[in-house]
């Protein structure tokens, strides 16, 4: 599997480690107040394991160490794209399974991977 | 054991001298496909940006170090100046301070002159060398460029310093590790060892 890597282009998946749903909201820490035991417990440990596009955190530890988010088909696994993690939060999230003209893809990569 | 001699990070393997195969030249010298050097004692510095200040930084090493760093893509990499990624770049041989001084407020600049060391490697057969360390097809790179990515198995910043010559920037607790790999894995072509310059 390759990964466009929205810094280095595209990149073998072996250069990422994979950290989950991106989608998951944190639940708010709570301060010095006694955290929510129930939404840690979800956030952590529950998954819907849907078939479908996904946007999920990786992390480019053999590369340029970004934090990205991957938009990926769990079925297919066909990556449609990949943002910066900052980015991806910013207004204009890509729809699930659009394809993302900014991130390289295997007809456009040129820089020789 | 004399504590007061500092040890290579690169451990005993890295002698100068010949490796593996000797192919004769013209003159019957022995000839090398690749030749190796370590840097020694060089003054390593990484920059990054605080979020959104790339650009303004760039502006800053260019007044403050006179380094044209461009876009700060990978592309536009110097051979004092390497991008390790976004808005993140590698320099040589400038002294912390002066590194500071010039990124000010705009990023931070960390010393890495023990963190990191610099191979270089040159000669006819590194297009060989690579395509058995590397996943990403160096050979199409042009001079100049510079990507973080592996060699073997170790993490590694390269940058292509000429036709057939790259540098390699690998993490110093990898570097013996990546040393005893290189002159393994170059011993098919011939590797010579390189004494660096005084
Ligand atoms: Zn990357």
């Amino acid at each position: 599997m390759l990964i466009p890597c929205p810094h280095c282009g595209l990149r073998p998946s072996e250069e990422f480690v994979p950290k989950g749903l991106a989608e998951a909201p944190r639940p708010a820490l709570g301060g010095r107040a006694k955290p929510d035991g129930p939404a840690w417990q979800n956030y952590l440990h529950l998954r819907d394991n849907v078939a479908d596009h996904s946007h999920e955190y990786f992390h480019h530890a053999l590369g340029c160490r970004s934090w990205i988010v991957v938009h990926r088909h769990t079925l297919t696994h066909e990556v449609t794209g990949a943002t910066m993690a900052a980015d991806f939060w910013k207004a204009d999230k890509p729809a699930k399974g659009a394809k993302d003209a900014k991130s390289p893809t295997a007809e456009t990569a040129e820089d020789g991977q | 054991m004399d504590q007061s001699v500092i040890r290579s990070p690169l451990g005993p393997s890295w002698t100068p001298g010949h490796y593996g195969t000797v192919a004769t030249g013209d003159d019957g010298s022995a000839e090398a496909g690749i030749r190796a050097l370590h840097t020694p004692g060089l003054l390593l510095v990484e920059i990054a940006a605080l979020p959104g200040k790339g650009e303004a930084m760039r502006a800053a090493v260019k007044k403050g170090l006179k380094l044209d760093l461009g876009d700060g893509s990978p592309a536009a990499s110097l051979p004092n100046a390497v991008c390790s990624g976004p808005d993140r770049c590698l320099l040589t041989g400038f002294d912390l301070a002066a590194v500071k001084a010039a990124v000010g407020d705009l990023g931070l600049a960390v010393d890495q002159s023990s963190g990191r060391v610099r191979l270089s490697i040159d000669g006819a057969d590194v297009p060989g060398l690579l395509a058995k360390s590397c996943p990403l097809d160096l050979a199409k790179w042009p001079v100049g460029m510079s990507q973080a990515s592996h060699f073997l198995h170790i993490g590694c910043t390269w940058y292509r310093r000429s036709e057939t010559g790259f540098d390699l920037y690998i993490g110093r607790s990898f570097a013996r590790s990546a040393a005893e790999w290189l002159i393994e894995s170059a011993a098919e072509f011939g590797v010579e060892i390189l004494v660096p310059d005084a």
